[in-house]
């Protein structure tokens, strides 16, 4: 699969409700650890 | 129109049929976006903060879904980082705390309010993913106020 190939199907995913979900997720989650991560570095 | 953005969208939009719940949500999801960046603004690997990160990833996912909606939440967004990362390197940890803490709970008073005059809890209380949505779902009539992204209206006034 060449880079254009590569890159089609990561936008294709990303435009999909699978990879929308999946960044929506993924970045609850972000938010949560990096908070907890702030947090914690206060103490 | 009948994509899983313009689904999703429908979904956000039958919980905010109210014109006040619908006007505490412009004050209310940019101040609630705007209080998450500064405390994560406060953590930093080789010069790139957390709140950098995050707002790259959103809008990503915003750009994704919608083009020009996401395009215009990352011009929000731009300013809204900058701020945050401004307040944390130069006021620290305690008042990015105390920053985060009124924006934070202050969003969600004005949210919550709209809520009690829609009659209605907030959508993300029985989809999380609805919380990604939310900043679309403004942006979104802001674009149709101006006259732009006419296409969305049918599925928001479903």
């Amino acid at each position: 699969m060449d880079r254009t190939q590569t890159l089609r199907s990561l936008r294709d995913f990303l435009c999909d409700e699978a990879g929308a979900k999946a960044i929506g997720y993924l970045l609850i989650i972000a938010v949560v650890m990096a908070m907890g991560t702030s947090l914690n570095a206060m103490y | 129109m009948d994509n899983f953005f313009a689904r999703q969208l429908a979904t956000y939009a039958s919980y905010h049929r109210d014109e006040r719940n619908r006007a505490t949500h412009f004050v209310g999801i940019p101040a609630i976006v705007f209080s998450i960046l500064v405390p994560l603004a406060l953590v930093r690997a080789d010069g790139i903060s957390a709140a950098m990160a995050v707002a790259l990833l959103a809008v990503i996912g915003w750009i994704a879904l919608d083009r020009i909606i996401g395009c215009a939440l990352t011009v929000v967004m731009l300013p809204m980082l900058l701020v945050a990362e401004w307040l944390a390197r130069s006021y620290g940890s305690t008042i990015s705390w105390i920053v985060f803490a009124v924006f934070f709970i202050g969003g969600w008073v004005f949210q919550l309010a709209g809520h009690v005059w829609e009659g209605r809890r907030p959508a993300l209380t029985d989809n999380l993913f609805q919380a990604f949505i939310g900043p679309m779902f403004i942006m979104a009539e802001v674009l149709m106020a101006l006259g732009l992204k006419q296409d969305l209206k049918a599925a928001i006034e479903r």
